[in-house]
């Protein structure tokens, strides 16, 4: 155990409040058991004592068998309720640790920045979280206590040796302390070793991914036999490196065993070397006892380094979970300001997540009831502009006001409760059409729906479902399409009826006949209420109030689309480009 | 002893998978048991010398000396020889987990190649891919370290056993009832522990999905106050799966103190029975105190042996779902081989049908393409064009009605028959890491330059990869990460173009001609391979002017046929979009020549 390990035991019990008396209580039952287990020892030495020396000492008390049995059973029974005692408790304890540690965890996730979380993707996350908790979950159930409760009777054994004979200890003690540097010197060299490993079997899975998914490809080509040959080569390298670091750890391991085994030999050989300067004739009982008790310390040590390696693990996964718990949240206001007005303001905002180009000293002004557009180059993340304005994440620097209110003192849930979003791949719940669209709304009356479905222009597509505005919807069952979805989410944008809406319409591309369905929704969305609207078709925004065009994460121009034009700037260039293809 | 894992092994029909699996290297699995077994008799060999020690400190005699060097040198012999005999026992099962699991995931990726299209279609890449890597990496964790720890740990019980018996048989009998009391107590609560694993098993399952769900929906609740009532299921399902682990944990405490208490109170039985047969002057003191030695190193390998049965049990999971698979089951069957017949048309849809879900996707489908022509289907988005597309090209059959080439099913097609008729250019066509020219040949060998050149003029990709420094050495990113959604699909028709078939299926083509004449991509196919029939998906109108034959797909119906001006006269809902698409044109048209010339005159 190092400092790390402590650390992040420590660090875990910080976020947890009950539990972690008993968890001390479990783990110091199960060091009692540990220790109870060599008594059976002593009681032997009892009897060996009293067996060499019934002439001559008449002090020793002579036990019956059945003495010996009860005094036996008596300890078995002691330990068996120490080691329930032990394992039940800090089995408890550590399932209400945890547990109290994923509600915290998930809690600050609830009221971290949405950008933060949707950095990797979704299902990623949480499946990395949940593989994290598990992980230390099991250091804390088996691995932490598993440990003390061989060390501390150990260090018991080795305490109790030393009074027997100090001298045959030192053997004990420097064969103990080399096996262990012998472990810790595998544990240096092989984190090498574990990342070449890691790297090879990175690459297997790539090719295997990569062939399974490519797999229909191949197959339409007839191809898949050329293929098999990569997928050989691959598997035959991953092999060689397989059996190289599995001969190195079973090797590392055996070097550590060794060394634990020198202890015998190291016993054996003071034995021989100090046996000259006794007495010839008497019997060393010490020695007998000795030899002994060396037996039932080694035992318990020769299963450990596997435990370490588990227990490294472990940590890792801590520190992976802290490094979530330290993420900086949302600072909500105590109370909230609600804006009279609905015009947007950007002063100055910056934002970067370090992987993408962000946004630089973004500053403009969105009047009330009117139409903004951004545009950029594909490249060009002009959508986190959208997520800036709705709180998804928080810019480095500047401020974001709406209606005059820094969004900062409106509060998270002031800002959604005054606008809808439209964004690309709308999301859709396992619910029926309706209930989806009602969310937005969850009040509304069956007609509210329909009307807002049909403002959308949702209803003819709604009505071809097997069931109608009752058909169940979403990843589980009938799965709709981009333009569906975006319409979905159009109409529940009617249905909340907030004063701001933000658009996202990048890529999707329909047929003339949806896309006027799509387009002429969005137009009746539009009116009277602030939009703010993110796009690469150009056509669709021509007759927005503003345009704003980001080039390079910078905010190069700015004014209606023929003032753009007259300019003949990188808006002019970008028109061009569209213009020529159709 | 009650621990034979073997027995295990043939009662269920799992192993046998397991046990045919390392049949091909019988030699080196009998090699590696044997050494095993050795290292148990060089440990006990170890127990032994200890033994000598002590007794020569029992009966001291002048010669100790010299007999304790030769002990101390016996000991140092047999920690070497064990640890060679380790070295070497690892080495070869590493070696026969390697090569049996190596050719395994060979035999599972062949297997994965013979899968026709249909069959490929109803399992998840993520399905396919957990078994070959993560499945398979259990068994050969298992086969290379836990095997060997296994034998070795069971011949040393047995070992002992067998000494102890030698000393005395009541000895061995106590410690034998020892074993299986703690063998029966613990299966006893096995048994009750299984439902109470399963309940949390499922209550964790159902946790984790409910977190991703929430992470995944977080945006949308977010936006729709409704956070705090999903947060609320996902803190319900919380406490659920703390209430079953609170439920399942109690019971796994009592059973891993019944075990390892009961095995490792040993001396409970054994020191009585030492004593007494001692004090019956049965024994002598030397051979209670070398059974006590022996009983005390049996404790490890009789623990281990415990937990490594349960690692044994947990690779029943993995083994199942490979069985499937390992009985190479999925060879293809050939249900009543229908030959290709050029008499019959080219391709053909007849009153084809498609229901996903009870939810019609397609209804009485029904043409054939015209040879050597462009064949357009033209439908509105979500409409089942990609479906139709999926039917043509023989990746999903149809629920009714049948898809045929000149007579023969399409979904029948074996893969050289569909290379040799068709190129298919699906929506989402996958692209390897390498370089762009790799991408397009696929492997395929003796492709000219000509003919490359051509496939890659013909589908518009000559311009994109003149920009290029490297041209057609133009490194690609796993999945064509690097590349937007139109150059990937330019690939991906090159590719389909390269050997000239007869028929080619393009799914989404529109995405093809984006910012580009829409015309000069159908004309371009047209010139440039005359003799090939072409299908293309499409839901734009432009380019469709110059008399392709136009098939309208809408609500899953085909609902007119013809060329382009038939279409405008006879089909209203043609005539409807083309007079949209019409009027955005002009107006972005007019809005550019008009403001064009503005600009530069500003200049």
């Amino acid at each position: 155990m190092d400092r790390q390990t402590i650390t992040s035991i420590f660090r875990v019990f910080k976020h947890v409040e009950e539990g972690k008396k008993r968890y001390v209580n479990g783990v110091l039952f199960r060091v009692v058991a540990g220790c109870l287990s060599i008594s059976p020892l002593v009681l032997c030495f009892y009897w060996l004592y009293s067996e060499l020396r019934t002439t001559s000492d008449e002090n020793v008390l002579f036990m019956s068998l059945s003495g010996y049995l009860i005094v036996l059973v008596g300890l078995f029974f002691m330990q068996l309720v120490c080691a329930y005692l032990g394992y039940s408790q800090s089995f408890i304890a550590s399932s209400q640790i945890i547990h109290a540690y994923r509600v915290k965890l998930i809690n600050h996730i609830k009221i971290l920045p949405l950008g933060q979380i949707n950095q990797t993707p979704n299902t990623e996350f949480a499946k990395q979280i949940n593989q994290d908790i598990k992980t230390v979950e099991h250091g804390l159930t088996h691995i932490v206590p598993n440990l003390l409760a061989v060390f501390i009777p150990t260090v018991l054994g080795v305490a109790i040796l030393a009074l027997i004979s100090p001298l045959y200890t030192l053997g004990v003690c420097l064969s103990v302390m080399s096996a262990l540097y012998v472990m810790r010197i595998a544990k240096n060299k092989f984190a090498q070793m574990t990342k070449e490993k890691a790297l090879s079997d990175n690459q297997i899975s790539r090719t295997v991914t990569d062939y399974i998914e490519a797999l229909r490809v191949l197959k339409l080509f007839s191809q898949s036999c050329h293929w098999l040959a990569r997928v050989e080569k691959q598997l035959k390298i991953n092999k060689h490196h397989s059996l190289q670091m599995g001969l190195w750890q079973s090797s590392s391991a055996l070097a550590y065993r060794i060394a634990l085994n020198m202890i015998v030999v190291l016993f054996v050989a003071m034995l021989a070397v100090t046996r000259p300067e006794q007495s010839v004739l008497t019997i060393d009982f010490e020695a007998i006892i000795y030899a002994l008790l060396l037996m039932q310390i080694l035992c318990p040590l020769y299963g450990i380094d596997k435990q370490f390696r588990a227990l490294r693990t472990a940590v890792q996964s801590e520190q992976n979970l802290e490094s979530w718990l330290g993420k900086p949240t949302l600072t909500e206001p105590v109370k909230a300001h609600m804006p009279k007005r609905y015009s947007i303001k950007f002063e100055r905002v910056s934002y970067s997540n370090g992987i993408d180009q962000g946004i630089e000293h973004a500053s403009f002004y969105v009047p009330e009831n009117s139409v903004t557009a951004i545009v950029g180059e594909v490249g060009d993340d002009t959508s986190i502009l959208l997520k800036l304005c709705s709180r998804f994440v928080e810019p480095a620097s500047g401020h974001i006001k709406i209606g005059g209110v820094d969004i900062k003192d409106i509060g998270s849930q002031g800002v959604f409760s005054m606008l809808s979003m439209v964004l690309q791949n709308a999301q859709l719940i396992d619910a029926s059409v309706m209930d989806n669209i009602r969310i937005a709304k969850p009040d509304a009356s069956n007609e509210d729906v329909l009307q807002a479905c049909e403002q959308a222009n949702c209803l003819e597509f709604i009505n071809q479902l097997p069931n109608g505005a009752t058909t169940q919807v979403g990843d589980k069952s009938i799965r709709l399409s981009a333009h569906q979805r975006q319409r979905i989410a159009i109409a529940r944008a009617f249905l909340k009826n907030a004063p701001i809406v933000l658009l996202d319409e990048t890529t999707t591309s329909f047929d003339p006949i949806t896309h006027n369905d799509v387009a002429s929704a969005t137009t009746r969305l539009m009116k009277n209420r602030t939009v703010v609207i993110v796009t690469h078709h150009l056509s669709n925004i021509i007759h927005a109030d503003n345009i704003l065009v980001i080039n390079e994460g910078k905010l190069v121009e700015s004014g209606t689309h023929r003032c753009l034009l007259s300019i003949g700037g990188y808006y002019t260039r970008l028109w061009r480009a569209q213009s020529r293809a159709a | 002893m009650r621990v034979e894992p073997y027995n295990v092994e043939e009662s269920i029909k799992p192993w046998s998978v397991f046990i045919s699996l390392l049949a091909p290297c019988k030699g080196k699995v009998t090699l590696v048991l044997s050494l095993a077994a050795s290292i148990s008799l060089t440990e006990l060999l170890s127990v032994y010398l200890l033994f000598l020690s002590i007794q020569t400190l029992l009966s001291p005699l002048p010669s100790t000396v010299d007999k304790l060097t030769w002990i101390v040198l016996g000991l140092v012999g047999a920690i070497l020889i064990k640890s060679a005999l380790s070295m070497a026992a690892y080495y070869f099962s590493h070696q026969v987990a390697l090569k049996a699991l190596t050719e395994l995931r060979l035999m599972l990726v062949n297997c994965f190649a013979a899968l026709s299209q249909k069959c490929l279609s109803k399992h998840q890449p993520e399905e396919l891919k957990h078994v070959l890597i993560d499945d398979v990496k259990k068994l050969e964790d298992v086969i290379s370290q836990h095997s060997v720890e296994l034998v070795q740990a069971v011949i040393s019980c047995l070992a002992i056993v067998i000494a102890l018996y030698l000393i005395d048989w009541r000895l061995a009998l106590s410690i034998v009832t020892v074993v299986s009391i703690a063998r029966i107590s613990s299966s006893l609560f096995m048994s009750k522990m299984a439902s109470y694993q399963a309940k949390v098993n499922d209550a964790e399952t159902e946790l984790n999905s409910t977190f991703s769900d929430y992470v995944k929906y977080a945006p949308l609740t977010k936006v729709h106050d409704l956070d705090s009532q999903y947060f609320a299921t996902l803190g319900n399902k919380a406490d659920n799966y703390h209430d079953a682990a609170h439920r399942f944990v109690e019971q796994v405490a009592l059973n891993r103190v019944l075990c390892s208490a009961l095995l490792g109170s040993s001396f409970i039985f054994m020191l009585p029975t030492a004593i007494w047969l001692h004090s019956a002057e049965l024994l002598t003191l030397e051979h209670v105190l070398l059974s006590m030695l022996l009983v005390m190193s049996m404790v490890v390998p009789i623990l281990s042996v415990h937990h490594l049965l349960e690692e044994f049990s947990g690779l029943q999971d993995s083994i199942r779902r490979i069985t499937p698979w390992y009985g190479n089951q999925y060879s293809l069957q050939k249900s009543a081989p229908q030959a290709i017949d050029l008499k019959y048309p080219q391709l053909q849809f007849y009153n084809v049908g498609f229901n996903y879900k009870q939810h019609a996707i397609l209804k009485n489908v029904h043409f054939e393409l015209r040879p050597h022509a462009i064949n357009v289907v033209f439908a509105g988005a979500g409409y089942g064009k990609s479906t139709l597309a999926m039917l043509a090209s023989g990746l999903i059959s149809p629920s009714s009605g049948r898809v045929q080439l000149f007579g023969k099913d399409v979904s029948e097609l074996s893969d050289s028959e569909r290379i040799n008729y068709m190129g298919v250019v699906t929506q989402e066509s996958y692209l390897f890491e390498g370089s762009v020219r790799d991408n397009i040949l696929l492997g395929r060998s003796g492709v000219s330059t000509a003919a490359l050149e051509h496939a890659v003029v013909a589908s518009q990709l000559k311009p994109w990869l003149q920009q290029q420094t490297n041209g057609l050495e133009t490194q690609l990113q796993t999945r064509g990460d690097n590349l937007s959604r139109r150059e990937k699909l330019l690939i991906a028709i090159a590719r389909a173009l390269i050997n000239a078939p007869p028929l080619v299926i393009i799914d989404d083509a529109d995405l093809a001609m984006d910012n580009y004449s829409h015309a000069k991509f159908y004309q371009a196919l047209k010139g440039h391979y005359p003799n090939t029939t072409f299908l293309v998906f499409t839901c734009t109108y432009l380019g469709l002017e110059n008399g392709q034959q136009i098939n309208v797909l809408h609500n899953g119906e085909v609902i007119s046929q013809g060329t382009h001006e038939v279409l405008l006269a006879r089909c209203d809902y043609y005539a409807k979009g083309w007079q949209l698409q019409r009027s955005e044109g002009t107006q972005s048209s007019t809005l550019s020549t008009s403001q064009t010339p503005q600009a530069s005159y500003e200049h």
